[in-house]
């Protein structure tokens, strides 16, 4: 009676088996085959178990060692794709490596450079507290900062890999030219200036308040140069034009040269990034009304006689302005002016 | 030979294999047949193939339309039986041409080397 349980029994697990086995199989396969592909697998199952057992039941331990000759179902069911499926492949592994650094380094000294001013500035905790919250915000900015770069290269890579299935003939004439040697962009400038658009993305965002005066006569004081409330209301655009200021960067590190479409780009995003600069730093609001009083208020400080700073205090909107707007032209006609020379060179 | 050594001959071994399945497998099915049966006459006449190998590889050669197929449920065990199609015959008929060709010019280059089939030097040099 017993013999006949077990029997019962591992006709049952091996039978077991082999549903989990296909199911494992054909649940990693599109819709439309599964069943066919089912219907064949279990065919070949059956023969396989026939084949070892020489007619008489299937134990599990049969079916085991059949399956296992199948292989992982995984690897079966890619073989019946046929198709290779990547998160990130080879053609962007490369280029998604290098900007994984740069946004790595560029979010770990950012943090790092913002919470000591942090901790220096007065937010004087307890030691062990400030390490703790340090390598807190810094792991999970680090999580945060390598998820998004990921996730925009998976999109990319989904994008991407369908048009190269379009049109999969490749034409050598495509062949970008060598760029002559002076267009060349050098990696480490746009780098740097990624590393540096961080560092003062964070800084602003976490420590608002560090940019100031700090005198360190007799009596220590501290002068904000903003107003805090209208900054914190204008810190959404302030970080527009970080982010397109990370945007133009990137695209000079892909571009790798100047030419006429770099200089296109760059044009466009200078000026609606001044757009912005001169909306929120010209009108006098977003600068600290009470910077001279609060100045004069420090012991210790005297007026220089010869020099009206009242008078240009009120008028730092206008120079700030002009500053901003002389550096955006500037980097725009240079972008245009090596374009257009590199392009004569090139058509000559 | 170190275990290395037999390691990435085998390697080598096995991508050769792999060149040739597709040709093993159209020239047994001038007549259909089934998937376990054509790995059974395969490994029967000396090209072992695996099941996991086999059976997608029929399936894609059957959406490339070299193959046709039908499902046979008048047995003990429905099975699904691939036959060459019109435009397989001729497919095949090039592989074995090109084949052919390829043995040729290959058995040239090793007699030319001066090799024997032992993988010996046999002192022509």
């Amino acid at each position: 009676m017993k013999g006949v349980e077990m029997m019962g029994n591992d006709k049952k697990n091996a039978q077991e088996l082999t549903e989990r086995y296909l199911y494992a199989v054909t649940k990693r396969l599109p819709a439309a085959q599964r069943a066919d592909i089912e219907k064949e697998l279990r065919g070949l199952i059956e023969d396989m178990l026939a084949d070892r057992t020489a007619d008489a039941e299937a134990t599990p331990k049969d079916v085991e060692s059949v399956l296992l000759e199948l292989g992982k179902p995984a690897e079966l069911a890619a073989k019946y794709r046929g198709s290779k499926d990547y998160l990130i492949g080879p053609d962007y592994f490369a280029l998604y490596i290098m900007v994984l650094k740069i946004v790595l380094a560029g979010v770990s000294g950012g943090l790092t450079i913002a919470l000591l001013v942090g901790f220096i500035a007065g937010e004087r905790a307890n030691i062990f507290v400030s390490i703790g919250n340090y390598f807190s915000s810094l792991i999970s900015a680090l999580f945060q900062a390598f998820g998004w770069v990921t996730v925009i290269f998976a999109i990319m890579q989904k994008y991407n890999a369908k048009i190269d299935e379009e049109n999969k003939t490749w034409n050598p004439k495509e062949l970008p030219e060598v760029p002559e040697k002076k267009a060349r962009i050098n990696k480490s400038e746009p780098i740097a200036g990624i590393v540096f658009t961080v560092l003062a993305l964070l800084l602003l965002n976490t420590v608002p308040g560090i940019i100031g005066v700090f005198w360190l006569g007799e009596a220590q004081a501290y002068i904000p140069v903003f107003d805090m409330t209208v900054f914190t209301r204008m810190l959404p655009l302030i970080n527009v034009v970080f982010a397109l200021s990370i945007l133009k960067e990137v695209i000079r590190l892909v571009i790798e040269k100047y030419n006429l479409k770099l200089a296109a780009a760059v044009t466009v995003i200078n000026a609606v990034s001044l757009m912005i600069v001169l909306y929120v730093f010209s009108s006098p609001a977003i600068w600290n009304a009470e910077f001279i009083t609060q100045l004069q208020a420090i012991k210790g400080f005297e007026m220089p006689a010869d020099f009206d700073l009242a008078y240009h205090w009120s008028r730092v909107p206008l120079y700030f302005s002009g500053i901003v707007s002389f550096s955006y032209i500037l980097d725009t006609l240079t972008s245009i002016f090596k374009a257009a020379r590199f392009h004569i060179v090139k058509t000559r | 030979m170190s275990d290395d050594r037999q390691d990435f001959v085998q390697g080598l071994v096995a991508e050769l294999r792999r060149g040739t399945i597709t040709i093993g497998v159209l020239s047994q099915l001038t007549n259909p047949k089934y998937g376990y049966a054509l790995v059974e006459s395969l490994t029967a006449k000396g090209i072992p193939i695996e099941p996991g190998t086999l059976y997608p590889l029929l399936r894609r050669l059957e959406k490339q339309e070299v193959l046709t197929s039908e499902w046979e449920t008048t047995g003990a065990k429905p099975r699904k039986y691939y036959v060459l199609s019109e435009t397989g015959k001729q497919i095949y008929r090039q592989m074995c041409k090109e084949w052919a060709d390829m043995n040729d010019n290959l058995k040239q280059l090793i007699e030319e080397a001066g090799f024997n089939e032992r993988g010996g030097n046999d002192g022509k040099r």
